[in-house]
């Protein structure tokens, strides 16, 4: 049996997405920048996708949706777009958090370097970076708040409505990285309060290398690369038109079905939770209500989630410990060091992410295959074996 | 692949996984702030290695290292396994670990060595102190 649970990564591509692409690779070739009729019915395609993009987010217009290759630019062009536009009129003080992924951290880092200076809060241990956190850390010079909307390892979900309030009282631009959240919760932008957003497709089913940014009429965008006039000139190169039009077909199918996805990815996560949580020395990272539906983040004491995640491999299970773009690296990642997951835990930490073509016999897999590969990792570790010992000497006494 | 196919071998089948009651050497050495605790232990008659054990919180680096070494060391005299067990040795016989996991074949030639000389120290036999890792030798420094 071969099980796919890792969708946090990556996900499978529709078939409704491919089918939709399809012709666009040798059909519908045609550029959407030509004035002739081939190419500007492209454009008039990529227009729609636009527009399915904007209703789907709750944006005003199609035009404040920007299509880049993907989240890590998104983040990248929306934290620089605002230290721009901060910068200009003096104000160079950005509030994030410390769990946020790497797009958006090693950013923040490169604006550090030149002179602006950053505020990282450290989440609550469920996960959580509360609205007044935020609201306490805004001064006079900030111009920009960006939090995470739903985090890509422990799968916990943001106070966004809340933070978008305190940005919006205080005139404090706010992006939100919801590149783990779109098409999996309800977005509303303007109700929100988010002026800026980052998404990408091939978590939610759509082809990878295409994604996008949502920034409010008025937030101007400042451009990454130079080049044509494409994309209202944020965002030059001729466009991924296939990959335009397969995000939109993924967005569309999957917005139609989100609440009943979520509802069946939330009974395959607690059946798979509640029996992985009865194993001894096992504990859930981040808060359980405010949680994606299909992630598992669970740690076991007295193994390393390597040796865990290769037998499991072994048994034809593709899971991760945290984050893909983190795997070269032996340390415990900054999101499980910054909730504090105890240090008896953080090494045999699993994330397990499920997806809609995830089915119950699978879960039984998963819940079959790691018990016993925990097991059998406990039964020859030094480190299980004096947990023990001091367990039981704590009952004795 | 992360991995070549003898290291995943040695990960997936290891052997002489456990631990020899009443040994005549035992060493365990890392923390699980550095990612590895290698224990090890030796059966040694007439100055053979003629049974080695270990166990293992550890990736699979950590493991297969363990394994090989366990089964290489058997049949050799105490000062022979010191010679053999060097990480540089072990990351040739499996053929090559990925430069991260490199300290796992660390540990796991200090859990050699701290067996040893835990045999040495039991039996009084003499021995040159600077033959032994004195203490992790992978970082600066740890919590632990």
């Amino acid at each position: 049996m071969y099980v796919y649970a890792d969708n946090a990564a990556t996900t499978k591509l529709s078939e409704a997405a491919k089918m939709a692409m399809l012709p666009y690779f040798d059909e519908l070739y045609a550029n959407p920048s030509s004035i002739h009729s081939s190419g500007q019915k492209i454009k008039d395609d990529i227009n729609q996708a636009r527009q399915t993009v904007a209703d789907v987010i709750g944006a005003a217009q199609a035009s404040e949706i920007t299509f880049t290759s993907g989240g890590t630019e998104s983040d990248n062009q929306a934290i620089i777009s605002a230290a721009t536009l901060g910068a200009e009129r003096g104000k160079k003080h950005i509030i994030s958090s410390s769990f946020e992924h790497h797009a958006v951290l090693h950013t923040l880092n490169k604006l550090k370097k030149q002179g602006f200076e950053i505020t990282l809060i450290d989440p609550d241990p469920n996960g959580i970076v509360s609205g007044e956190k935020v609201a306490a850390e805004i001064r006079e010079d900030t111009a920009l708040v960006s939090i995470m909307y739903a985090n890509n390892e422990i799968g916990t979900i943001q106070p966004i409505t809340e933070i978008g309030a305190v940005c919006r009282k205080n005139g404090v631009l706010f992006h939100t990285d919801a590149v783990q959240a779109a098409c999996h919760l309800h977005i509303d932008v303007q109700k929100q309060n988010i002026d800026l957003l980052s998404f990408s497709a091939h978590k939610f089913h759509g082809p990878k290398g295409i994604g996008g940014l949502y920034a409010r009429r008025g937030t101007a965008l400042s451009r990454l690369i130079e080049g044509g006039g494409q994309e209202k000139s944020r965002r030059p190169g001729t466009e991924n038109v296939p990959g335009i039009i397969g995000l939109a077909a993924a967005i569309k199918e999957a917005y139609e079905n989100i609440d009943k996805e979520s509802a069946y990815l939330l009974s395959l996560r607690d059946k798979i939770l509640n029996s992985l949580l009865a194993i001894p020395g096992s504990r859930l990272n981040g808060d359980l209500q405010n949680r994606l539906s299909g992630n598992i983040s669970i740690s076991f004491e007295g193994l390393d989630s390597e040796s865990l995640i290769l037998l499991l491999d072994n048994k034809g299970i593709s899971v991760s410990n945290g984050s893909a773009c983190n795997s070269a690296s032996t340390q415990p990642s900054h999101v499980l060091r910054n909730i504090g997951v105890p240090k008896e835990y953080i090494r045999g930490t699993l994330r397990i992410t499920l997806g809609r073509y995830n089915t119950e016999e699978e879960a039984d897999y998963i819940i079959a295959n790691v018990t016993e590969s925990v097991n059998y990792l406990r039964s020859f570790s030094p480190v299980w074996k004096n947990s023990r010992k001091e367990e039981s000497s704590y009952a004795v006494q | 692949m992360l991995y070549n196919d003898v290291i995943l071998e040695n990960f997936l089948h290891p052997e002489n996984v456990g631990e020899i009651e009443n040994a005549d050497g035992a060493g365990e050495v890392g923390s699980i702030s550095c990612g590895d605790v290698v224990s090890l232990t030796i059966r040694v008659e007439n100055n053979i290695i003629t049974n080695a054990k270990f166990t293992v919180f550890g990736g699979a680096a950590a493991i297969a290292c363990a394994s090989f070494i366990t089964k290489t060391i058997r049949n050799r005299t105490p000062e022979e396994a010191l010679s053999i067990a060097s990480s540089g040795e072990l990351d040739r016989a499996l053929g090559g670990l990925p430069a991260a996991r490199l300290k796992s074949a660390v540990f796991v030639c200090e859990a050699v060595q701290a067996a040893i000389k835990n045999y040495y120290d039991r039996n009084g036999i003499g021995y040159d102190p600077f033959d032994f890792a004195l203490g992790c030798s992978i970082c600066d420094g740890c919590e632990e």
